[in-house]
């Protein structure tokens, strides 16, 4: 029930048909049939680059999402001509310099349920720069189906895989927003209760700070790609289907009918190609022109040597949404009241569990603020849905969660203006 | 290439239910002659494995609904949940659930609720409300107009109403945004209105193949439903009798595919076996087309009684589906010509669905009524609006035989009876004799001259 446009309506069964032969073809039914469940299985959710233990670093990507209690885990298969990608630059030149390439099977049925067998794939030099599949076998392991314990595969170096179905660690009042930034205290966590499917990857840092490519010891930057080689569109050709850095951001800045160019251009490209459109709308958000160049290339980077936490890559708690709304607005206080209501494991995979049932009460709230939370100019109310922090919302027309959150933040910015700006955190 | 992001639904209903008689969501195990008892079982097994997952969900969204006042995402997916249901089991009181988990998305979502808007049409559409379903469309296409879901209800509301052309832009849009089922599934109708039944076939299965792995075990079984509706209207009733069979297997208990292999037994005049898949079609959900058929062949089979009976509760039905806001003028229309009831009456409200909803379904119910209620000319007028697309179907090809016939058209009248009678002359439990006997008379007033 996921997807749901996926689904038609029903008018084939309510009508009554007409015709002796033409059944449903009837004026009654004109029967629509049920879309298909569109496949989202290579929409990006998130990214993210933590440290894991004994100084490993984890990269993690979601997809997927809104996934509902019930639901399996799905990822896209390289029959099907799914690509996921995992891409590492090292030495600060936006170009990849390793690509984690991870591919899936079909379904088989096991005892516990619906699996995928997974390949992770390790590209070095040229070839980590590209959409290829290729590179020699990192690991091996099999997807978790939903209900099962996590089934963690290592390779001889000790790093560690999963994929499978879990909690979807993003927070974010995604219906306050869309309401027209009607942040309330405490807000709802629009995720709470919803899964999403998750790749994990745990690695010692040599495994992508080394390299042929003399990286700089503790600095990289990560970002995923997901394409798929569709060979029934004619183009015997790999398209990217989604492209992520850092949370949100190409989300705000780009156009929607941009989108799929913007997805098709590599990091190292993005200051000369985009630049001038992110200054246009930090101008227009009356934003300072210089993030251009913080927010270019869209790359996750980290340093292993300092803390993580985002924006020195970014942890399962970091609350970005309030970060990003401080970033754009200049205010600290600057929130949506939503905090982490995630339970996560200590232990790889680390992402919390999958949700089984029904969604638990709201987060508790934070203290009370002693200002209202901020008065937001009337403006058109936000878009449908992008229930993630991805660009994943690809073309559909304007419809970009982060644009609307970057409008809707320069109205605060403008209702703010001499300091008031409400929102305390109160903590 | 784009992976459009669709996210829907939700809704808090506690809607009285208008509830149709009888067990729509259990899942019956219908065991089918061609398949395995392990096969069945399995099957059953995921399908009622499924019923629960989906109930889990349902409450998983309501609760979220109730806890959360804005919530959108929740409502918009009740209604997609609500409206599956209503392909799933005919229960027409599903679609006012559905609707109202959609109002209540709009009241929070005005505006840019694409959804919204949207999922109403394609709700308004299969309640016959094609109009509204049209308006609701054109609202929601600007909003997305790279997503191919509201192309599709508005395609289907041009059908409705009788606008093909139209219907064959926003169907072939439907097909280059999303070449899936649905978008396969409406071409093959509107390829059918024109009578273009090979491609109407090959679109069908283009439609079949496209259906596995998609999740949701009755899509690909009302496929194989229509595929069969399609053979069985060709006159191929061993090809129909299969795929009804095919559709049963897939999502057992399937109404369509039950009163498929009830209408393939009564073209074979094999009353018993014919009695018992309409009947368990109808204790399943009584869609008013299945009552009627049970009725007919009651009558066939020389039980008046129990014939009487069925029609007695078609009265009920269509109260039902009206307080539930579905429309079956057509439906009712044909009914009472079919079975000489209110004629006069029934021209009128003829006339009035023709006016609304011109389309060749419209126009064809409107001839069969004008043609039993002794208005030749009028009768002619309307089945020559029907005919116009080309429509095959035997019958209307029938209906405009007998009108040709009183109407003196001797050439047209045989031309059309000879079509009806070559291609498929089991097409109606009601008609078949009917018209072999107005083919001979035909042909022996042509020997006479």
């Amino acid at each position: 029930m996921r997807k749901l446009l996926a689904v038609l309506g029903g008018a084939a069964v309510i009508g009554t048909a007409l015709f002796a032969g033409f059944g449903s073809a009837s004026g009654a039914d004109h029967a629509d049939a049920p879309l298909a469940k569109a496949n989202h299985a290579l929409d990006l959710a998130d990214v993210y680059a933590f440290a894991g233990s004994n100084g490993n670093v984890v990269l993690g990507i979601t997809v997927n999402g809104l996934a509902m209690p019930g639901d399996q885990p799905v990822f896209e298969t390289k029959t099907q001509g799914g690509l996921y990608q995992i891409k590492i630059d090292n030495n600060g030149d936006a170009v990849p310099d390793i690509s984690f390439n991870i591919t899936f099977t079909t379904n088989q049925s096991d005892a516990t349920g619906q699996t995928q067998d997974v390949v992770v794939r390790k590209a070095v030099g040229a070839q980590a720069d590209s959409l290829s599949d290729g590179g020699e076998v990192f690991m091996e392991g099999t997807t978790t189906s939903a209900g099962q314990p996590p089934a963690v595969s290592h390779n001889f170096t000790n790093d560690s895989l999963f994929a499978g179905l879990r909690d979807d660690p993003f927070f974010f009042d995604l219906d306050a927003f869309k309401a027209g930034l009607k942040f309330r205290n405490p807000g709802v966590n629009f995720f709470a209760g919803l899964n999403v499917s998750a790749i994990v990857l745990e690695v010692s840092p040599e495994e992508i700070m080394g390299g042929p490519q003399g990286g700089k010891g503790t600095a990289a930057g990560v970002w995923a790609v997901t394409s798929k080689d569709d060979s029934t569109n004619g183009a015997d050709q790999r398209q990217v289907i989604d492209r992520m850095g850092r949370p949100a951001v190409a989300t705000v800045f780009i156009p929607a009918d941009q989108k799929d160019a913007f997805n098709n251009t590599k990091p190292a490209d993005d200051l000369a190609k985009w630049k001038s459109t992110l200054v246009a709308k930090l101008q227009s958000l009356n934003s300072s022109p210089a993030l251009a160049d913080a927010l270019l290339p869209d790359i996750l980077t980290f340093d292993t040597s300092k803390p993580f936490g985002f924006l020195n890559g970014r942890k399962l708690t970091d609350d970005v949404i309030d970060a990003e709304l401080q970033l754009i607005t200049g205010s600290p206080a600057a929130s949506d009241f939503v905090d982490n209501d995630s339970t996560f494991l200590s232990v790889f995979p680390y992402i919390g569990a999958p949700n089984t049932q029904a969604v638990a009460a709201p987060t508790a709230a934070p203290a009370p603020t002693t200002a209202p939370p901020p008065v937001v100019p009337t403006r058109p109310t936000g878009p449908i849905a992008p229930p993630n922090t991805g660009t994943g919302d690809g073309t559909s027309g304007g419809n970009s969660m982060l644009v609307w959150l970057a409008l809707g933040i320069a109205g605060v910015a403008v209702v703010a203006t001499g300091g008031a700006v409400a929102a305390r955190r109160g903590r | 290439m784009i992976i459009a992001r669709s996210h829907i639904i939700l809704a808090t209903l506690t809607l009285p239910l208008v509830a149709i008689a009888c067990g729509g969501g259990s899942s019956e195990s219908t065991a089918s002659p061609a398949s395995s008892p392990g096969t069945v079982d399995r099957i059953s097994a995921t399908a009622t494995a499924d019923h629960l997952k989906r109930d889990g969900q349902l409450q998983f969204l309501e609760t979220r609904s109730a806890n959360d006042s804005l919530d959108v995402f929740s409502l918009t997916s009740i209604a997609i949940e609500h409206m599956q249901r209503a392909r799933e089991t005919g229960d027409v009181s599903e679609l006012t659930l559905a609707e109202s988990a959609l109002k209540k998305s709009l009241e929070i979502r005005t505006n840019d609720n694409y959804e919204g808007v949207a999922l109403l049409a394609a709700v308004s559409v299969t309640k016959h409300d094609f109009a509204r379903g049209l308006d609701l469309a054109q609202q929601a296409i600007p909003q997305k107009p790279k997503e191919a879901y509201a192309y599709g209800a508005l395609g289907d509301a041009d059908m409705g109403l009788g606008r093909y052309d139209d219907a064959d832009v926003a169907f072939e849009k439907v097909v280059t945004i999303q070449p899936d089922l649905s978008a396969f599934g409406r071409r093959a109708l509107l390829f059918t209105v024109r009578g273009r039944l090979d491609e109407a076939e090959k679109s069908w299965r283009d439609a079949i193949s496209r259906s596995e792995g998609d999740g949701v075990a009755e899509h690909a079984a009302w496929a194989y439903s229509q595929l069969a509706n399609l053979e069985f209207a060709e006159g191929k009733i061993d090809d129909a009798g299969a795929d009804y069979q095919r559709s049963l297997d897939i999502f057992p208990g399937y109404v369509h595919a039950l009163a498929g292999i009830g209408r393939v037994a009564a073209s074979k005049q094999d009353w018993p076996t014919a009695i018992d898949y309409y009947t368990r079609a109808i204790n399943r959900i009584p869609l008013p087309e299945y009552v009627i058929a049970l009725g007919d062949v009651y009558a066939a089979s020389g039980d008046q009684t129990r014939a009487q009976q069925q029609f007695a509760l078609i009265a009920a039905i269509e109260q039902l589906y009206a307080a539930n806001g579905v429309n079956l003028d057509l439906q009712i229309g044909l009914y009472n010509a079919d079975h000489d009831r209110d004629v006069a009456s029934t021209v009128e409200r003829a006339k009035n669905a023709y006016a609304v909803q011109p389309s060749v379904q419209a126009a064809d119910v409107l001839a069969w009524v004008e043609f039993k209620s002794g208005d030749v000319p009028a009768a002619r007028e309307a089945i020559d609006h029907a005919l116009a697309t080309g429509i095959q179907d035997p019958l209307v090809l029938f209906h405009a035989g007998m009108i040709y016939k009183v109407a003196h058209d001797n050439a047209r009248a045989k031309q059309l009876l000879e079509t009806v009678e070559q291609k498929s002359p089991r097409f109606s439990v009601l008609y078949a004799s009917t018209a072999k006997q107005a083919l001979d008379d035909l042909n022996a007033h042509a020997a006479a001259n």
